[in-house]
């Protein structure tokens, strides 16, 4: 018994030696060779910010509001014609002219009488015209015609990209047979009442487009477009004085943006 | 007496016993775990050995053309390409291995994930974007940059990572991939367009490999 007691003892004695032993005598650190030693250079960052590309249509050059640019009541006329009546008109809507170059349907009609403000032609065959109302010309009376109602407005590019193209449609709220073409100038619009396109050539985007409320497919038109400028005067122009069309534009990052550069910072 | 004398012999003994354990078990325990460490210690030789550690140290600076990183990038549209020249040197006294590029984008993610990177490097000093000398591919090459998003612990190439080598003349080219995006009557949609991403670039070093040297 006692010498179980004297075993015991003495067990409990040898393990706590034990523990002593291993704590003071075990390594403290990691060995060099147990770590893994890397280098990185010191971070750094570089920051990167998209330009952008964007198009507005407005009146002027330096327009800049966004939004659909809606093009109201155009009753500036740009071209004119004036012929004679060759046989007597008594309330009537059919006349008969020495010659009708230059008169187009929607051609606003006037005379020194008999003819009531805002009649137009709405037919022509030969040298008959159809109007709108009734008129009460004299044999030889002189007639005017007045037609070419047009609207300039200019696409300018308010982005921070330089473009090369860029696209517009626009939605007529003209009623048949007249419409509103739009019109561009490959040299420079005289602008004013002026129809006349210096140094270059006029084409139409959009052939007497027709409404109401009708929209047309975009179109594109190419050039060279910088930024913060005027990217081209357009000219919306119909035969019937008043009319009314909206006007949107648009750019796109995968067709209409100038070529990518190379810079070296 | 003898029975005294039994007992103060048998208690004398008792206690040597438990000093002989003590002793035993101290020893023992502490060479249970580190007879490897101290072997050496048994050795009678003298004298002592100084050691110092080597470094590693993997420096990134500015380039001779433009301001390295410093130079931010604005205004940029897809297509372009926009370089920056820094170099990399492995100036500590341990030689490199395994030289890797870490690159985080933060900011707008639909700008980030459409930069694309690639890294030459140049034997002689960049000049106006030309390598006078020879070039070669760290990451990616110039046909094919790859996505700056997919830069992660990505192994570099052709570096020189020795210690006290030549200087890494690196061109890093950034290429703004190919995006659609339309804007109508001057109305920008959500997409890249006047957005900003900052790319956090991370080049690390792993030392070479331990080596064994008998001296």
């Amino acid at each position: 018994m006692q010498r179980g007691r004297w075993i015991s003892r003495n067990f409990r004695l040898a393990a706590v030696a034990a523990l002593v032993g291993a704590i003071s005598l075990a390594p403290t650190e990691l060995r060099s060779a147990d770590a893994v030693v890397s280098a990185r250079a010191i971070p750094t960052s570089i920051s990167v910010t998209a330009g952008t590309a964007k198009v507005v249509a407005g009146l002027t050059s330096g327009a800049t509001a966004t939004g659909t640019l809606t093009l109201s009541a155009i009753t500036t006329s740009s071209c004119s014609a004036s012929t004679t009546v060759t046989a007597k008109a008594t309330s009537t809507t059919s006349i008969k002219v020495s010659s009708s170059s230059g008169i187009s349907v929607g051609n606003l009609i006037t005379a020194a009488s008999g003819i009531s403000a805002g009649t137009r032609v709405t037919v022509i065959s030969g040298t008959d015209l159809t109007l709108s109302a009734n008129v009460t010309l004299a044999k030889d009376s002189s007639v005017n015609f007045q037609g070419c109602f047009q609207q300039f407005f200019s696409v300018n590019n308010i982005g921070s990209i330089a473009l090369v193209a860029f696209s517009i449609s626009q939605t007529s709220a003209s009623a048949s047979p007249t419409g509103i073409s739009i019109q561009r100038c490959s040299g420079t619009w005289m602008g004013g009442s002026s129809a006349m396109c210096s140094g270059g050539t006029i084409s139409t985007l959009f052939t007497n487009f027709a409404g109401p409320l009708a929209t047309s497919a975009f179109t594109s038109i190419s050039g060279t477009f910088p930024t913060g400028a005027q990217a081209k005067q357009l000219r919306a122009v119909c035969d019937r004085s008043g009319q009314t069309t909206q006007i949107n534009v648009r750019v796109s990052t995968a067709t209409d943006l100038r070529a990518g550069i190379t810079t070296n910072g | 007496m003898k029975l005294i004398s039994g007992t103060v012999l048998q208690s004398a003994s008792r206690f040597t016993v438990k000093i002989l354990v003590v002793a035993a078990a101290t020893v023992g325990g502490g060479a249970l775990v580190s007879s490897s460490v101290f072997a050496a210690l048994t050795a009678e030789a003298t004298g002592s050995t100084s050691v110092t550690a080597g470094t590693i140290s993997w420096e990134q600076s500015t380039g001779p053309t433009g301001a390295g990183f410093t130079s931010g990038i604005t205004g940029v549209a897809p297509g372009d390409i926009q370089n920056r020249y820094v170099n990399l040197a492995n100036t500590g006294t341990l030689d490199g291995l395994t030289p890797t590029l870490t690159i985080v984008g933060s900011g707008a993610a639909a700008l980030t994930n459409i930069l694309k990177v690639n890294i030459q490097k140049c034997t002689v000093a960049w000049a106006a974007g030309s390598c006078s000398g020879t070039a070669s591919d760290v990451l990616g090459s110039v046909g094919t940059p790859v996505l700056v998003s997919s830069v992660t612990g990505s192994a570099l190439t052709n570096l020189n990572i020795t210690s006290a080598s030549l200087t890494n003349r690196l061109k890093i080219t950034i290429t703004v991939g190919p995006v659609t995006e339309v804007t109508t009557n001057g109305v920008l949609p959500s997409g890249i367009q006047g957005a900003t991403s900052t790319l956090a670039w991370t080049f690390t070093l792993q030392q070479r490999a331990a080596v064994t040297v008998e001296g």
